[in-house]
């Protein structure tokens, strides 16, 4: 009976004992002064590009490659590899993430690259500094040629920053001008040039197929202005449509359709023909006294977007796919052309070529959403005839500066892909690894 | 006798409660613990922050016409060839354009004029002095001014000197929507510690620009003798994208 007084004094000590201290009760909340800070500086991100480690050649080849890409897709200040340090340089595939925040990296790609079984192997790591030693993206390449295994490296590199993969590896069609006026077809890095027409006359907008095996053109070979298919590898071109008049600015309606300008019933009007034959399937437009022309299809193929000048001046026009009413998109300048849709169903907008009070040709985006116009180029002398990447990220277009220019439309970062008198560039579909 | 009895030991034996010992045993192990878990496993400190308001100089420079509004900021102009293309892809189209009017042509409409006067003030854009007010300060960063905390500013201006937000990876859209929170202590000669994630943006390439900004500054002037111990105890950084001045 004693014991329970005794168990009570007990107990009720302990669970004095176990209440917070009043200086703890003090330190429950702390005043912490807070700072905002606002308005960052904005720069591309710092991405370190050491030589590539192996076999010595193939490393090399292989180095440039990848910088070439990733200097293309506007993402990335390539850090000069002449400021890294030789300790860096010995690193091989490793990494240590504070040497290279020293030299202000703050991502790192590397590469290894080897002759193995027949083939080439490459190996690539993607570091990012102050995440750890470990790297964020590992992969190996087999292939029998180093350009595509690398171009498939920048792609998952593009990728895994962005939650898009890049698309090296496509390709685009431009009408070669001067006196070889030739079609042509050259890798979006600008490598790898073909010439694949041989008609000996003027030729121009191609267009290539959603497959990229086949390209639309016109011709005068003939004497008019005559529609032209040929395989993009390169081959004999056959002729679909040679109507009096104007058969010319095709557009790919699906991969069996072409949307055309033809005036043998009058005027210039849009019409639909078959891509095997060249068959008239319908009529889209039907505005007597005016041009219609310069056709471009939307990803999903329910609008099109064409230039009419049918209230007075060359404006941008959209209408159904299957013809009908159409809506004036600009009123802005007296001469505007070329519309080309984004690829990108989720941002509807439409690049076109624009006339400015100066005269001076240059690069617009409307955007279908909002109505809103942002000019793309100015000041770079006349630019003209926008094509989208795959992707929808990147412009290419010709300027009177002499070739063809790639935009990443977010960093406005320009890059020339291709000097000489080249007009109308086509962008094909993303290479095949990434469809 | 039975008071005796009442005060001597009694040995364990028989009679002896085992059950009420058990139970004895167990009250006295769950105060134990509670004890250990109310002062080992107490819960941090919650921070309630406090916020400071960072002193902004305007600029010096001139009052923006607002006749300009918005401006077009034209990149350096290179040594552009003159076009030898024909821009024209339609046979029908009219003949190309003849060579552009000049302000002195005599012939000139008010409208082209405008225009010309208009086109060549564009062209001296990059010559214009920074916008501003005639009042403003030579080491002014905005357009509205505000007093403040000296020291703040001076954090404020160390920091954001050293703050880079990766274009390309952070759209302009998504950066007026993020915001960052870091906890750093200030040591007594200034320096930073390693920043502590404290409220993450979403988006983990701006949440790296903010501790890679503290990281970077690594010093700041030294505090106040009267707010050592505060800085000691910590700041909250708030990494805002948005400029709250414009």
């Amino acid at each position: 009976m004693n014991r329970l007084p005794l168990t009570a004094v007990i107990s009720a000590s302990l669970l004095v004992l176990a209440r917070p201290s009043p200086a703890r009760a003090a330190e429950a909340e702390v005043d912490l002064p807070e700072i905002t800070i606002t308005d960052p500086n904005r720069d591309l991100f710092r991405l370190g590009l050491p030589d590539g480690a192996g076999e010595r050649d193939l490393a090399t080849s292989a180095a440039e490659t990848e910088r070439r890409d990733l200097e293309i897709v506007g993402l990335f200040r390539l850090l000069d590899p002449a400021s890294f340090p030789e300790s860096l340089l010995r690193e091989g595939l490793g990494f240590s993430s504070d040497y290279w925040s020293q030299v202000g990296a703050q991502g790192v790609a590397k590469l290894r690259a080897a002759h193995e079984s027949g083939g080439i192997v490459l190996e690539g790591r993607l570091y990012q500094v102050g995440r750890g030693d470990s790297p964020v993206l590992t992969r190996t390449y087999h292939g029998s040629e180093l350009r595509p295994l690398v171009h498939a490296w920048a792609n998952d590199v593009v990728g895994q920053f962005t939650g898009m993969p890049g698309v090296f590896g496509s390709r685009m069609a431009f009408a070669m001008t001067g006196r070889n006026g030739e079609i042509a077809t050259i890798g979006m890095d600008g490598q790898d040039l073909h010439v694949v027409t041989q008609m000996r006359s003027q030729c121009m907008l191609p267009a290539l197929s959603p497959s990229g095996s086949q390209i639309a053109f016109n011709s005068f070979l003939r004497g008019g202005a005559d529609l032209w298919l040929v395989p993009a590898s390169g081959g004999r071109a056959r002729r679909i449509s040679e109507r009096p008049g104007l058969n010319t600015g095709a557009a790919w309606l699906g991969s069996n359709a072409l949307i055309a300008t033809l005036s043998y019933e009058g005027n210039a009007e849009l019409y639909k023909l078959s891509a095997s034959d060249g068959r008239v399937m319908a009529r889209l437009t039907n505005s007597p006294a005016s041009i219609d022309t310069s056709p471009s299809v939307s990803p999903g193929g329910d609008q099109i977007a064409f230039v009419s000048d049918r209230q007075g001046t060359p404006q941008i026009f959209l209408m159904s796919s299957a013809g009908g009413a159409a809506r004036r998109l600009t009123f802005q300048g007296n001469y505007n052309q070329t519309p080309r849709f984004s690829p990108r169903k989720d941002t509807p907008m439409i690049a076109f070529t624009g006339r400015d009070e100066r005269l001076v040709f240059d690069i617009f985006i409307y955007d279908l959403r909002t109505g809103k116009i942002d000019r793309v180029t100015q000041g770079q002398g006349s630019n003209y005839d926008p094509a989208w990447s795959p992707d929808g990220r990147l412009l290419v277009y010709a300027s009177s500066r002499g070739g063809l220019f790639l935009r990443n439309l977010q960093t406005q970062k320009e890059f020339q892909i291709y000097k000489g008198g080249a007009k109308s560039p086509s962008w094909g579909p993303p290479p095949a690894e990434s469809r | 006798m039975a008071a005796a009895a009442h005060g001597r030991i009694r040995p364990l034996g028989r009679g002896t409660s085992f059950g009420g010992i058990f139970a004895t045993l167990l009250i006295h192990v769950s105060l134990v613990a509670l004890i250990y878990f109310a002062h080992v496993k107490s819960p941090p400190p919650a921070e309630v922050p406090r916020d400071l308001i960072v002193t902004k100089l305007v600029s010096f420079g001139k009052p923006r016409d607002k006749f300009w509004l918005p401006r077009i900021v034209e990149p350096p102009r290179p040594k552009a060839p003159a076009p030898t293309l024909n821009l024209t892809d339609n046979p029908n189209a009219a003949p190309a354009p003849k060579a552009a009017p000049k302000l002195e042509d005599a012939d000139l409409s008010k409208e082209l004029r405008r225009a010309l006067k208009r086109a060549q003030l564009l062209a001296k854009a990059d010559e214009d002095p920074p916008e501003g007010s005639l009042t403003g300060s030579r080491e002014g960063t905005s357009t509205q001014g505000s007093a403040g905390d000296e020291y703040a500013t001076a954090i404020y201006n160390a920091i954001r000197r050293n703050w880079i937000t990766p274009t390309g990876l952070v759209t302009d859209a998504e950066l007026a929507t993020l915001v960052t929170t870091l906890k750093v202590s200030i040591a007594d000669d200034g320096s930073l510690s390693n920043p502590v994630l404290r409220g993450s943006s979403g988006n983990q390439y701006f949440d790296d620009s903010s501790v890679q900004a503290v990281k970077s500054t690594g010093h700041v002037p030294p505090p106040p003798a009267n707010l050592r111990a505060m800085y000691r105890r910590g700041v909250l950084f708030k990494f805002a994208g948005k400029d709250l001045a414009r």
